[in-house]
């Protein structure tokens, strides 16, 4: 031991980042003890964007419901309404007609694309490729919008899915335009592959950055593409397949190392898989009706309880639906992925650089609001 | 699902607990004394109660025996069942054996507590902590017992139903009209 270290003591650091920070991507606090330039501790805060959404809910009738699944989630929102009314149906003992579940999954799907499309942008500028990546991505997010605009008449906050099926017929040319915009948006996730995949820049902030084993993955509860990263085969889409997912091929991509290059790389492969189940879906959908033929104006559902689950763009979103009878919920619970998928962040952020637990923070994605609900 | 005799709620989803549900027969082989009302909720799926002393035992068995080996606690969550207590809800699956289960087990009002879980599932803590503050319960042996979502001084538990929507508003200090 060298004279200088046996003379001064070295003390950490308390850095407190958020809750108004622009890396935090919401409403985040985290206090970092530092010691020099590597992180001995991290405390996650949470709760500055907790709205009540589970009180609300048993406070709201199903049909209202829906607009909480949108504010749970504001980048993945079709997939958490899908949740939602997936989980009344099935006490409801609902069966919603084969149209309304295609259009279901397009959206679902494309919401997916939009939500990783989010991902690239925002990551790539936590990286230091700052505005490009943004710029590449939102031109691709935004012609989602644009689309989804078109069909729901809402740019983010959509409420289209009922229980029992979707609210409206799609929109003249449906097919085409969304044909038209899988074709845009395969040229837009090439260009992010061109920037991005092996910028070098890029690659050397995030390889071997982050990692998490496959073990501790599953302790933690990370789902999603956050645990595809780490290596473990599991996709709720193809393994507990819900709604119409066991009528498409797709590949479920794989990471090795469970950092954050890897967490990049299956994000960037489930679009391209996304887009591919879209196709599947136009060329099997059928005409047909949206809803069921006797819905009931105002739906009550018997007492009787379940847990459904959807693969969203973050992982397991899950929703604990219990009724005691009546025409609002007992109790929701809604589970969402983000909120697992932090809690890991100290076990991936001790031991790595300061500089690096904004890209430990960003690779992890989160969406605080439906951190909070 | 279970209702254990509750007056007032009727059972209306799958029942009778089949002899051929593989789950539930894999639990009631190995821990006899400890699972009751074995039946499954409206998606088809094994649920289960078990006392609530013997949560923490029975949840480290169903991780560690290998015909069990649920390595993912997928949600853990309360349900006020007002007169009867607070009913919590454990949502496990396995990854390696590919099956699921619910667990619960009910708290009675006048003591909400149970052995914390998170020397299981370190996936745990902040879930407990939720539960912990929503509901007014105690998890025994939690390694961090603050509250998560709610300020510090908030004393309420905004998810029973004893507590109701205005007073949350109110003291979040939000204009009523």
């Amino acid at each position: 031991m060298s004279t200088l270290e046996q003379e001064f003591e070295t003390v950490s650091i308390d850095i407190n980042m958020g809750p108004q920070h622009p890396s935090t991507h919401g409403v985040f606090r985290m206090v970092l003890s530092v010691d020099g330039e590597l992180v001995v501790d991290v405390e996650p805060v949470i709760g500055y964007m907790h709205r009540g959404g589970e009180k609300l809910s048993e406070n709201l009738d199903y049909r209202q419901g829906i607009g909480i699944q949108d504010r749970t989630d504001y980048l993945g929102n079709f997939n958490c309404e899908h949740c939602y009314v997936m989980a009344a149906e099935k006490l409801a003992g609902i069966v919603p007609p084969e149209r309304a579940e295609y259009i279901r999954v397009i959206c679902a799907e494309l919401n997916r694309v939009a939500s990783h499309m989010m991902f690239m942008g925002a990551f790539g500028t936590d990286v230091g490729v700052f505005g490009t990546s943004f710029t590449y991505a939102f031109r691709d997010r935004e012609d989602i919008q644009r689309f989804f605009e078109e069909l729901t008449g809402e740019r983010i906050m959509y409420n289209y899915f009922r229980v029992g099926g979707v609210a409206w017929e799609v929109q003249n040319g449906f097919e085409q335009k969304c044909r038209a915009l899988i074709k845009r948006l395969r040229r837009g996730i090439a260009d992010i592959n061109g920037l991005l995949t092996e910028n070098e820049v890029f690659v050397a902030r995030c390889k071997d950055v982050g990692a998490i084993s496959a073990e501790k993955a599953i302790e933690y509860g990370l789902t999603g593409p956050m645990l595809r990263a780490a290596g473990v085969n599991y996709d709720i889409r193809r393994d507990e397949p819900y709604s119409i997912y066991d009528r498409f091929q797709f590949d479920v991509p794989i990471g090795h190392n469970g950092d954050c290059y890897d967490r990049y790389l299956v994000r960037l492969e489930e679009m391209r898989q996304s887009l591919r189940i879209v196709e599947q879906a136009l060329e099997q959908m059928q005409p047909g009706p949206i809803m069921p033929e006797k819905m009931p104006r105002m739906l009550r559902i018997p007492p009787s309880e379940c847990y459904m689950r959807t693969e969203n763009p973050r992982g397991e979103y899950g929703i604990y639906l219990v009724s005691k009878g009546g025409n609002k919920p007992y109790r929701i619970k809604m589970r969402s992925p983000s909120f697992s998928n932090l809690m890991a962040l100290r076990e991936m952020t001790i031991g790595e650089y300061v500089a690096d637990a904004v890209i430990i923070l960003g690779s992890t994605d989160i969406v605080l609001c439906e951190v909070d609900r | 699902m279970t209702t254990e005799g509750s007056e007032g709620a009727t059972e209306v989803a799958p029942a009778a607990p089949s002899p051929e549900d593989p789950v539930a027969k894999l639990f009631s082989d190995l821990f006899p004394s400890l699972v009751r009302d074995a039946g499954k909720n409206a998606a088809g799926e094994t649920t289960f109660s078990v006392p609530r002393e013997e949560v923490g035992f029975l949840l480290r068995q169903a991780r560690e025996k290998p015909e069990l080996s649920f390595d993912f606690l997928r949600c853990l969550t309360g349900i006020d069942q007002e007169a009867r207590g607070i009913e919590i809800v454990y949502s496990l699956l396995s990854y390696k054996n590919r099956h699921a289960v619910h667990i619960k087990t009910l708290l009675p009002p006048e003591d909400p507590s149970v052995a914390s879980i998170t020397p299981i599932w370190c996936g745990a803590d902040w879930h407990e902590r939720e539960t912990a503050e929503m509901f007014g319960v105690t998890f025994t042996g939690h390694p961090n017992p603050k509250h998560l979502l709610l300020d510090d001084d908030m004393e309420i538990h905004p998810l029973l139903k004893a507590h109701p929507l205005a007073p949350i508003e109110l003291k979040q200090g939000y204009q009523t009209f």
